[in-house]
Parts: structure tokens; sequence; C-alpha cells
């Protein structure tokens, strides 16, 4: 087993709440009717905010050596991202030409 | 980092390696599922209102479900590691509550949808991608939720019995998170945007 | 205590047969079980490759005795178009999945990446042994598919919809098509459980002093490649997925709207084909490099003893081998040049692939550098690691033209394309296998193949192999399509009749080559040479342990590591090599 500082339970619980505020946040802003960008950009960056603290708190990812939380970090959001933004092009060609 | 053999470097057991490595490969296959409705969004005319299809307070509880959920696995794990066994059992069971409560909500969600005329092959905003990506997104989540609350039950079953140790509890407890990880993926991406 | 070893006792007790020879979690056994299925497989996968051939050479003539073997596929002699397309896919499926990747990656991996970092076992030794027997039903499963109604899949190794997504568009779309999705479903469940295996065991269990850069490069190979194996096969499962909804689901995943299939309007709408091209091919391109790579690190590994000197540019070819694997991961548009993709987005794949070119390009000139200034044992498993520089080369060539993204508008689906695939996951992963076999046999049975078959089996190897591919680059440059039925009745093919028959002889040729290869294998095991420990005086890991090793390989103490992989020719040794485990203080280390 690895020693290291266990997790005070009040410290998880205050996670807790961030994670409620910023959903909250996230519902709230999504009904506000903002331009498409600028809701994209504030979604996406809560989203990941949320995922950072979920993976770095609770998965305790935060004391593992720092090379784990990037790798798995890397593996799966760059090429998500990567299989995304290399097929949506072909989604927007659909949309344009239709094949 | 000790990379000279006899060590593990990354100081981690190789169960706890294994289950990392097993959540990047299921993470990437959530990723193939979203990569492709993000193809189909960008190719689509038109799509359905989230605000007007969904029950977005009914989905907000369910966030607030799944996400409750994994601090009490948190609460429990780190009781594991001082070896409170009987807060673990009372956090492992009430995190599978959750899960059985989420489940049920998504259930809920999914009959209403259904209701509405929301199938497989078409729905009545003529977007029959809508509705493929949703089932098979949701469904898919919803099927890691239920392994997960089986495992959960598994293993309050084992903890009353003393039969556990905190790496064990660490293990359910990673995949757990990973659960509630996908569903904050999914409600932005599918529910909000 | 951070646990580090598998939780196995090294002492060998008394098994019944069944856990210890059929439900074995010995790694090396299971190794060996995995090298056999696939060596089964690869025989299947031969024999439809010689009934596509003769479909391709003799178009008109009547094969009375295939009538029977296949009643409904070869019809009074002649094969139907159907026939052959399922033939072309379940020939590509079988060789990719069921044969190269089991003996290679499954095979050569599971019996080598224990013994070479010094480890007792993989680190999960019950997930290994499931490992195997979920491909002894994906291989039934495909195996099983030629004799359901319809036939086998017959959508290429690339089950590209709508033909395999509608299960009435062709004769093998139906239940072959299923089956084809279950057994490579399997397959996946399967090899992400091995890889799994082998990346902790190479993190977490190698011996003491066994530190990366100390790793032979056949282990560093697996490694990456399974990397890359585990990073690229979710994207498949989830086309998969929704492909099988597209199926049996009425799901529109892939299918456009207006598709007008064996007389019927479908009423799918708001898919694209265009999906599943990206999702496949983000699996399949970096799954053909996880077939090469531990090839090449096969390669090094029996190069060196060979040359008696070090591997040249050791710390070089692991970078080179780390920067394929990631470039391999965001090319995979260069399958898709032809789909009508932004000529932009198909600039970034054709500059990537052309990238790769350059580590390949080093790993090559590495093993050739390799063998300067070494004193050659020209063995049969050198003469087939040598094979494989020179298939490396030129089959790579090839890859120059169609990483063009405006040559490969005339070079794709031309013969010239199936020229080239094969030079790389056919021969250099063939001769591979071959090489390793040669090499390893020993360590594994305590016997040496015969030199003498050996040879044979070389040359009528790489001859023929050469005399089909490389005549199947011309043959595609004049124009020859892929995977179609008869080219006869082509005229402006008039000029290359010729070639298609030169190509089946030789085929032909190579097929027969590999039964000596089989009567190597069996005569061997009874009668072959014995073989002591270090038959090649290697220096190694696995050369430290007994040939074979017991269970649990090292007997009451784990190695431990004082040097490199590769130090030959150590000036201040007694002898011209120094295994890795000679402590320092008898030898002085020089890597």
């Amino acid at each position: 087993m690895e020693s290291h500082e266990s997790q005070s339970y009040g410290a998880l619980w205050k996670i807790w709440g961030v994670l409620l505020v910023l959903t909250a946040i996230m519902v709230f802003v999504d009904a506000m009717g903002l331009p498409r960008v600028l809701l994209l950009v504030i979604l996406i960056a809560a989203m990941l905010t949320k995922a950072f603290f979920i993976s770095s708190q609770f998965m305790d990812l935060k004391h593992e050596k720092l090379a784990v939380g990037i790798s798995v970090a890397f593996s799966i959001l760059f090429f998500g991202a990567l299989l995304f933004a290399l097929i949506a092009p072909d989604g927007v060609a659909v949309l344009h030409g239709g094949r | 980092m000790n990379w000279s053999g006899g060590v593990a470097p990354l100081g981690m057991s190789w169960q706890k390696l294994m289950m990392w490595i097993f959540i990047v490969t299921d993470g990437l296959l959530f990723a193939g599922f979203l990569a492709g409705y993000g193809f189909a969004r960008t190719g689509a005319r038109s799509w359905p209102d989230q605000q007007e299809v969904f029950h977005l307070w009914f989905i907000s509880l369910m966030t607030f479900v799944l996400i409750s959920s994994s601090a009490t696995m948190a609460t429990s794990v780190a009781a594991a590691r001082v070896a409170d066994w009987k807060k673990v059992a009372s956090m492992v069971l009430a995190t599978a509550g959750g899960g059985v409560s989420f489940l049920a909500m998504q259930a809920y969600e999914w009959g209403s949808l259904i209701r509405d005329g929301v199938t497989l092959g078409s729905n009545p905003w003529n977007v029959p991608a809508f509705g493929n990506y949703f089932f098979l997104i949701t469904g898919f989540h919803g099927t890691h939720v239920l392994i997960g609350t089986i495992v959960l039950a598994t293993l309050a079953i084992r903890v009353r019995a003393r039969k556990t140790t905190a790496a064990g509890v660490e293990l359910a407890g990673l995949y757990w998170h990973f659960v509630d990880l996908v569903w904050v993926f999914v409600f932005t991406l599918f529910y909000l945007v | 205590m951070t646990q580090v070893a598998p939780a196995e006792t090294p002492v060998h007790q008394k098994q019944r047969f069944l856990s210890r020879y059929v439900f074995s979690t010995d790694h090396k056994t299971i190794g060996i079980q995995y090298y056999l299925t696939g060596g089964l497989m690869g025989v299947l996968g031969a024999f439809l490759a010689a009934l596509i051939r003769l479909q391709l050479t003799w178009p008109t003539t009547q094969w009375n005795f295939l009538a029977k073997l296949f009643p409904t596929g070869m019809e009074g002699g002649f094969m139907k178009p159907e026939f052959y397309i399922s033939l072309v896919t379940m020939h590509g499926t079988i060789m990719i999945f069921f044969f190269v990747s089991l003996v290679l990656v499954s095979g050569f991996g599971n019996y080598l990446i224990p013994l070479q970092v010094g480890a007792r076992d993989m680190a999960f030794p019950f997930l290994n042994m499931l490992s195997y027997w979920t491909i002894v039903p994906a291989i039934l499963i495909a195996a099983a598919s030629f004799f359901v109604e319809g036939g086998a899949a017959g959508s290429g190794w690339t089950a590209y919809p709508p033909l395999s997504a509608v299960p009435s568009a062709a004769p093998g779309s139906g239940l072959g098509q299923t089956l084809w999705l279950l057994a490579v479903a399997l397959f996946i469940v399967s090899f992400t459980m091995g890889s799994l295996n082998y990346v902790t065991t190479v993190v977490n269990l190698r011996a003491k002093g066994m530190s990366m850069m100390r790793m032979p490069l056949t282990v560093w190979s697996l490694l990456i490649a399974s990397i890359i194996g585990l990073l690229a096969f979710p994207a498949l499962t989830a086309a998969a997925i929704m492909l099988l909804f597209d199926r049996h689901l009425g799901t529109s995943f892939y299918l456009p709207a207006g598709l007008f299939i064996a007389g019927k309007l479908l009423s799918n709408q708001g898919g694209s084909p265009l999906l599943w091209q990206h999702l496949f091919w983000f699996l399949g391109h970096p799954e053909v490099y996880v077939l090469i790579l531990p090839a090449l690190g096969i390669t090094f590994d029996v190069l060196v003893p060979f040359a008696r000197r070090p591997a040249f540019g050791y710390r070089v070819t692991v970078y080179c081998l780390v920067a394929i694997a990631f470039l391999s991961m965001v090319v995979w548009g260069h399958h898709m040049f032809v789909s009508g993709m932004n000529p932009l987005v198909g600039e970034f794949f054709s500059i990537g692939t052309l990238l790769i070119t350059i580590p390949s390009t080093i790993i090559g000139v590495n093993m050739i550098a390799s063998l300067w200034g070494g004193k050659l044992r020209l063995t049969t498993a050198a003469f087939f690691a040598i094979g494989t520089i020179s298939f490396f080369g030129f089959g790579g060539l090839g890859g120059l033209f169609l990483g063009n993204a405006a040559a490969d508008i005339q070079l794709h689906d031309t013969a010239f394309v199936v020229g080239h695939f094969h030079f790389m996951i056919g021969g250099v992963t063939m001769l591979a296998i071959f090489s390793g076999s040669y090499y390893w046999f020993p360590k594994m049975f305590g016997r040496k193949l015969s030199e003498l078959l050996g040879k044979l089996h070389f040359w009528m190897t790489l001859v023929p192999f050469y005399g089909i591919f490389a005549t199947m680059h011309f043959y595609g440059l004049a124009g020859a399509p892929r995977r179609y039925y008869n080219l006869s009745q082509y005229a402006f093919l008039e000029g290359v009749r010729w070639m298609p028959i030169v190509i089946t002889v030789f085929a032909f040729t190579l097929i027969a080559g590999q039964l000596l290869f089989l009567v190597n294998l069996v005569w061997s095991l009874w009668a072959g040479e014995k073989a002591e420990a270090n038959p090649w005086e290697a220096t190694t890991l696995e050369w430290s342990a007994p040939s074979p090793p017991p269970h649990g390989n090292w007997g009451e103490n784990e190695p431990v590591v004082h040097r490199g992989a590769y130090e030959y020719g150590n000036p201040d040794a007694k002898e011209d090599f120094v295994p890795q485990t000679v402590p320092t203080h008898q030898v002085p280390a020089h890597s």
C-alpha cells in the first residue's frame, strides 16, 4: 500500500461542494442564451475543471507520480480531441454537400 | 522515479496500474462514441433543442446523485486506509445506493423520451442521429453504472466479512470515479452543448 | 509495501493435465499455445490465398474438386463473385488478427517478456490464461462463418458500410458479417487483456538492475506496440458497436438517406460511411504498427548475437520506435485520400505519413550498421533477420508513393497497395516470425531446428515473396485494381496478362516452401540436435535460464542485471560476449 497522508473527510466533501457549484453554473449558463462559441468555451472549461477535480482529488492522482496523471489525461484528452478534430471537417462537408 | 528494476517506478502496485490502463481504454471507448456524436452534430442540419427535449432539472438531479456517490466512495477509500471498516461498509453501500438511484432516474428519463416518440429509428424532430446517440451513449454509461453497482454490492458484502484490503476498495473506487467522470463529459456534451 | 511481484510461488508443484497444459497460467505455455494456434490460422489463411490466386489467374477454369469442398461458393466448379470477396475478406482478417498478431505479439510476447525482463511470470497470470481462451472461441467463430447461410463476411477486412451495415446487401452481409464482428470483438477483448499484462509486467516486474535502457529491443517493441494497441482498439470497439446497432437495431450511425439496396429503399437517414472509415482506420493504421514493431525488435535481437557486436544505435532505435508509434496514431487518413476529404486535412495526413519514413529509415540503417564490422555467424535465424531488413526497405519504398496524397489517387485500391502492405505486414512480420522461431526454438524445446531445412526454407520464402509482391507493385502501376473478381475482361490490362501468372507460380512455390518449416518443426521436436541453455552464446536474460525454463523461470533466485542487453566484444572480457547477469566486479560493464 502506498504511504501518504490520508485524505480528511472534510476535504472530500469540500470538493463535492465545488463540483455541485460548477454543475449549477453550467446549467444556468446553458439556459442564458449566450452566443454559441462563448457558451462552448465556458461549458468545456467548466467540464474540464470538474474532470480535473474528480481525477486529482477523488481518484487521488495528485498523490501519484505526476507522470501517471499526465499520461492518463493526455491519452484520453489528446486522442479524443484529435479524433473529433479530424473527423469534424467531414461532418461539415456532409452538411454542405451531403455524402 | 526509479526505473532501475526491482521496484515499481510509478509507486503503484500492478493491480492499480492495470486499473488505470483499463480506465484509459474505457475512456477512449467513450471518446470514440463522443467523436461519432460530434461528427453527427457537425453534419446535422438541425438538432433538437435540449432545453425543450430534456427535463434539465431532472438530469441535474441525476448529476447531483452521481457526484455525491463519488464523494461517498472517496470517503470509503479514505476510511479503508485507516481501517475504519464500519464506515467503509456504510459508505460503499451509500455509493451503491447512489448508483441504483441514478439508474432508476435514467430509466425514467428513457421512459419519458420513448413516450415522447424517440426511438432508435426516428423521433418527432426528424433527426434520427439524436436518438441513436442518446440511447447508445447513455445506455453504455448506464451499463457501466450497473456493473459498478454490482461490484460495490459485492464489495460491501466482503467488507462486512472483513475480507477486503484498502487496496481493493481503492480499485473499486477508481472504477466508480471513472464512471462519474464519463458522466461529466456526457452531461456537458450531450445535454448542455 | 508496494506489491511488485505476482502472487505466484516459484516452487513447481505437480499439476493435473488440464491445468498444466490446457488452462495453464504459465506464460511460456500460453505463448506456445498462441504460437501454435496462430500457426494453424496462418495455414488456413494461406489456403484462402491459394483460392484467391486460382480465381485471379484462371477465372474460366472449372475446378471440380473445389466444387465438392465449397458447394455453394464454387457451384459447378466456378467461383461466385460473392465467394471471392468473402475469401479476400477472411484472408485479410485471419492473417492480420489471427495469424500475425497471435504468433508475433501474443506468442513471442508472452513467451519472451517475463524471461527477458527477469520476471517469474506475467503480472496477472490468470488474466493471461483468460486472454488465450478468449481467442479460441474467436477463431472458431471466424472459421464457422464460412459455413453459415450466405457464407462469410464479404466487405473486406475493412468492413465498410453500407455493405457491412445492411444485412440484405450481399450474401455475406447477413450472419457472416455478424459472426465476423463477434470474432473481432472477442479478439479485441483478448488483445486488451494481453496488453494490460505486457505493460504492467514491463513497468513493474523487471528484475533488479534491469533498467529500461538495458531491456532487449524485443521487449521495447512489444511494450510500445501494446501501448498503441491499447490506445487505438477502443475506437474500433466503439465503431463495431455502432455497426451492430445499425445492422440489428435500426439505427443510422453509418447509413445516409436514399439507400436503395436489394430492391428496397431503406428508411435510414442522417448517418455516413465516412464515420466508420475514420473510426476504423484510427485503429487500422496503428494496428499495422502493432504488427511490425515487434518484428523489428525481434530482428535486432536475432541480428546482434549473430554479428557478435553490440546493436548499433540502441538508444536512437528506442526513440525511433516511440516516434513511429506516436506518428502512427495521427496518420490514419492516408487510407482515405480518395474519400473526398478536405485537401488540407489530406495534406496533414500526408505530411505525417511521410514523416514516419525518417525514424523507419534510421531503424533500417541501425539494423544494417549492427552487422558492420561484426563476426557474422550465418545461421538460418540470421538469414531470416537479414531478409527482414531487405523486405522492410523494399516495402518501405512503396510507402513513399502511397503516402503522397496526390500519387495515392492513382494507386489507391490497386495491386500496388496490396504489394506494399504484404511486404510490411506479411513479409517483414513473417520473416521475423521465422527468425524468432529458429532463434528461440532451442530455448522453448531444448532442441535446435535443422539448419539445412532452414536454409532451404529461407530461400523458398525470400525469392518467391519478391516474385509475388514486387510484381504486384508493377501490376498495380499498370492499373490493376484490387478486390476485383475477374480482371481478364479488361482490355487495358492486355500488356500485363503475364503478371498474375508469374505471381501465382511464385505463390504456390512460397506455400510449398513453408511445408519445409512444418516438417522441420515436427521432426526437430523429437529428433532435433539437443541444445543447452545458451546455444547461440547470447547475452539477454532468457539465455541464462535452462532450456526449456521451469515454471517460475529462475529457480530459487531471481536474476540481477548488471549491464545492457548487447554486450558483445567487451575488451575486458575473456569471451566475446558478457551475459547481462555477470556482475561488474567480474567484468566491467560497457553498456
